[in-house]
């Protein structure tokens, strides 16, 4: 070996000390920017061949700077960044589905309801009160306006997640487009000197897991370094180039019938709609096409049970006013959104009908005499004198005598009609004179002061008048009804919570174990600063000898 | 070994400090709220027994609201009753005197006049309100029962013969057929009661005794008088209810025909007019006879006052049961709805120690570094 090429075997050194040294300043720099992969600089020593000595070395020298990077945690962090971004997405939703129903504290949907009887049972206390009838309509109106706001909100909420949907989507675009324009960085800086184009490595695999977040995708990269990735089994970015997706409105039917609006999104050119699978795109969607609905369901098919049976009495009452078939509720508001008063109602607090109408008279010594037909009309006296009482009718004839009921005795009695049909025509034949003694129900308006139908309706309360079995048999109360549905999405609330968190630290370990491998520690590259340090003064320490032994050789 | 990154480390620390307010924040809202459920998944099966408690509470109220109304209403329908107890026990004194021998026509009238006092008060009682409803109209609680009448009349046939009983009609009201005249209020303009006619005063008919009578009647009476109506309510059997316990309701009122009778020739107006009768036309007999039909009424009248307090009694019982149920049912919803204090607090104390804790060591984990030694 020559002393001038230990120079070089000096030089080599100085470099690549230097070289290091300047990966650690970049490692220590970047220890808090988001997907940057740690460094680390590859050494080989070189050496020639020597005719004496055989091979030699002849310093050392950049093999490349390569990324410390485990390709296997990649794919799995970004499947899981794809799960636990779908559960905590479903949190977040679940969270504000539940802000929607104020249960928990006095202003919720249970609690109106409960006033709603409760002003019933005083209507029923105070029939001919005009501030208890006030009060019902009041309280009606609360309930009402609690149904139609939580209606609303729910319709609001797929309202949002249209939006959002819709912001994903751009997003997607936006992210698939960089990926395109780093695949064509990376393949033109590799295929250029084989060196390793780190920097847009860390770029694309930070957007990739954006992506995953976004939505469930499959990536693989080719030989030349390019990455092709799959969104629900369709290409969105080739080699080559990135596919834009689009949205579009389609039409959707509420379980009440009315129709909203849901964003879908396909391809460019394509229609057939792309289905996120995973990801938070795939929880939003979820929620708006089946958690928002399953409830706005419950809630209709509660008001729609409310409303036809409230009305199902109220129309068989009696008005303060005396009239009859009045509808408490709008009968064409079944259901959440459209529930509403009558307008009879809302007009006039008098048109409650709190009368059950009819009651029971009892009257004697009524004077009748039998007609040619031999039967006995109490209509003709009174058309009142119908529908009478069954064992209230006593019939006596002119002397005082009781005659005996019975078709093989001496009458038989319509009780509808109020006629009595002699049948004892020896004894009586027709224009005989009777007295008759009988109890019958009165129709229609029974006075201010009858309650009993206000009282019926307020015992509805308590009675099974919602969610039909398969026998068309009704199976729960309204509160009860009402009070499952939130129950159940307490319950789904809290699973969705539950689920986040697990997914959450689910992910932490991955990302820990990511970082554990690609992550910078600052004690590491402190000490591998002084390394070099050292390398870097010894290396010049080596070509300041050679200096002195080749002036020592000048000296000569 | 593990190589642990600086990112990690930081993040970790960021994440842990952030779980331990998250801790800290949950147990300050149950503490500020009182409530142990903020939100439905913060206990959704207590939740729901919360709502299905709310509403169980909220019914029992409601009830007990109905019982205090009905003890109010049965009071006033008891106050009632008792005061025509108490008119009829004095009715019933005046007619043992009034049918003592001793006694004078005159004598006889000045009873008589105490007896119409009793006789309108009674009336003024059956026609109680009850917050401005009739309480013995039935359901028609905006109708008087009874009204006295100032009537002016006639009778239908013209031609009149004499020892015959003509109903009277009053031209006043409707040509309503007259009953229960209060005895001593009759004046036929230029004829003698007990000379030229005779009035059955509980029936409100008329039987003439002279010719001259005879002639009048035929030319038409000029007549006046007072007289107790029961009004023709269509309603007045009506039942007014109250739902005193959920699912149980009950029957509060009283009927006209409970408490005064049902039959005009007896009920209890009709036994002060035969009273009144006696002592006017001075008939010792006719107030003896009055007696019977004063026991009868009194004897109606204890049996209604004997079914009021029967129903108090229920009433009662049921709201006391109600009360029981109510304390049970708040008790098991405070301890569902209600924040455990002592547990939350000390909840609170240990949070807030780790919390501090997480934060000494993150201070002190991130003080550290090579750097320091260099």
């Amino acid at each position: 070996m020559s002393l001038i090429s230990g120079l070089s075997i000096g030089k080599s050194g100085l470099n690549a000390a230097q070289l290091q040294l300047s990966v650690t300043g970049e490692n220590i720099t970047n220890a808090d920017t988001d997907g940057y992969t740690r460094k680390v600089v590859s050494l080989t020593s070189s050496s020639r061949a020597d005719e004496i000595y055989g091979e030699m070395g002849c310093g050392v020298s950049v093999q490349m700077i390569e990324r410390v990077r485990n390709v296997f945690l990649d794919q799995q962090y970004n499947d899981q960044t794809s799960d636990s971004s779908y559960a905590d997405t479903l949190a977040t939703q679940y969270s504000a589905l539940e802000s929607i129903y104020n249960e928990t504290d006095d202003t919720g949907i249970a609690d109106a309801l409960d006033d709603f009887w409760d002003a019933w049972s005083d209507v029923a206390n105070n029939p001919s009160d005009k501030s208890s009838r006030e009060t019902l309509v009041s309280t009606t109106t609360i309930l009402i306006d609690r149904i139609q706001s939580a209606s609303s909100e729910l319709q609001e909420m797929k309202d949002t997640i249209n939006d959002q949907i819709e912001a994903s989507v751009d997003e997607i675009n936006s992210i698939a487009q960089q990926i395109s324009e780093l695949n064509k960085a990376i393949v033109a800086a590799e295929g250029l000197d084989s060196s390793a184009a780190n920097d847009s490595r860390d770029a694309r695999d930070e957007l990739l897991n954006e992506l995953a977040s976004i939505a469930d995708i499959e990536y693989i990269e080719d030989s030349t370094g390019a990455v092709t990735v799959t969104l629900s089994g369709s290409m969105l970015v080739s080699p080559q180039s990135a596919f834009t997706l689009e949205t579009s409105q389609e039409t959707a039917t509420n379980s009440d019938g009315t129709s909203y609006s849901i964003t879908t999104m396909h391809f460019k050119g394509s229609s057939s709609t792309i289905e996120a699978s995973g990801g938070s795109l795939a929880a939003l969607v979820k929620m708006r096409d089946e958690v928002i609905p399953s409830y706005e369901e419950e809630l209709d098919s509660m008001v729609s049970s409310l409303v036809t049976q409230v009305n199902a009495l109220h129309l068989e009452g009696y008005t303060l006013y005396g009239l009859t078939g009045v509808n408490f509720f709008d009968p064409d508001g079944l259901t959440a959104s459209t529930i509403s008063l009558s307008a009879a109602v809302e007009d006039d607090c008098n048109n409650i009908a709190a009368a059950q109408g009819g009651s029971t008279e009892t009257v004697s010594g009524v004077s009748v005499t039998s007609d040619a037909e031999n039967t006995l009309t109490l209509t003709s006296i009174n058309s009142k004198y119908r529908d009478l009482l069954d064992d209230s009718v006593v019939v006596y004839d002119s002397s005082g005598n009781l005659l005996e009921e019975g078709a093989d005795a001496d009458y038989v009695i319509d009780y509808e009609l109020g006629t009595i049909q002699i049948i004892n025509t020896t004894d009586y034949p027709s224009g005989s004179s009777f007295t008759v003694d009988f109890s019958y129900n009165t129709s229609g308006f029974s006075g201010s002061g009858d309650g009993n139908n206000a009282l019926s309706i307020a015992g509805l309360r308590d009675t099974d008048i919602t969610d039909p079995d398969d026998s068309g048999e009704y199976t729960h109360t309204l509160a009860e009804y009402f009070a499952a549905s939130v129950g159940r999405l307490g319950v789904e609330s809290s699973e969705a919570e539950t689920s986040s968190e697990t997914q959450e630290s689910l992910l932490e370990q991955i990302e820990s174990q990511v970082s554990s491998v690609s992550g910078v520690n600052l004690d590491e590259e402190l000490t591998n600063m002084i390394k070099y340090q050292q390398s870097y003064n010894a290396s010049a320490k080596f070509i300041s000898t050679i200096s002195d032994v080749l002036d020592t050789l000048m000296a000569i | 070994m593990t190589r642990i990154a600086l990112q990690q480390m930081y993040s970790s620390v960021v994440r842990n400090v952030m779980q331990n307010q998250t801790t800290l924040a949950d147990l300050q809202l149950k503490l500020s709220s009182g409530n142990a459920i903020n939100k439905l998944s913060d206990d959704p099966i207590g939740l729901v027994n919360m709502l299905d408690l709310t509403t169980e509470l909220d019914y029992r109220n409601q009830t007990s609201d109905n019982t205090d109304n009905a003890k109010a209403y049965l009071a006033v329908v008891d106050t009632s009753l008792s005061g025509f107890d108490d008119l009829f026990q004095s009715a019933r004194e005046l007619a043992l005197q009034g049918a003592s021998d001793t006694l004078t026509s005159t004598d006889r009238l000045s009873l008589l006049e105490e007896a119409q006092q009793e006789l309108l008060e009674m009336v003024n009682l059956a026609d109680t309100t009850y917050k401005g409803d009739y309480i013995f109209a039935g359901t028609d609680t905006d109708k008087a029962p009874y009204s006295v009448l100032d009537g002016t009349g006639n009778i239908t046939d013209s031609a009149v013969t004499l020892d015959t009983a003509y109903q009277i009609y009053d031209t006043s009201n409707e040509d309503d057929e007259v009953c229960r005249i209060i005895p001593g209020t009759l004046e036929i303009d230029g004829l003698e009661e007990g000379t030229d006619y005779e009035v059955d005063y509980v029936n409100g008919t008329i039987t003439f005794l002279t010719a001259d009578a005879q002639t009048a009647a035929a030319a038409g009476l000029d007549m006046s008088y007072q007289w107790i109506r029961r009004n023709d309510l269509d309603n007045d059997n009506g039942e007014i209810n109250r739902e005193i316990e959920p699912g149980v309701t009950m029957t509060i009122n009283t009927t006209a025909d409970d408490a005064f009778g049902n039959d005009q020739e007896v009920d209890c107006f009709s036994s002060m007019i035969a009273l009144m009768e006696g002592l006017y036309e001075n008939s010792q007999d006719d107030i003896e006879t009055s007696i019977t039909y004063l026991d009868d009424s009194i004897d109606r009248m204890t049996s209604a006052q004997a079914s009021v307090g029967a129903k108090t009694n229920r009433i009662s019982d049921t709201a006391d049961r109600n009360t029981a149920n109510i304390t049970t049912a708040t008790d098991l919803l405070s301890n569902i709805q209600d924040a455990d204090l002592t547990t939350v607090l000390s909840d609170y104390a240990l949070a807030e120690t780790v919390y501090e804790a997480s934060l000494e060591v993150a201070t002190s984990v991130m003080e550290t570094s090579l750097l320091n030694y260099l």
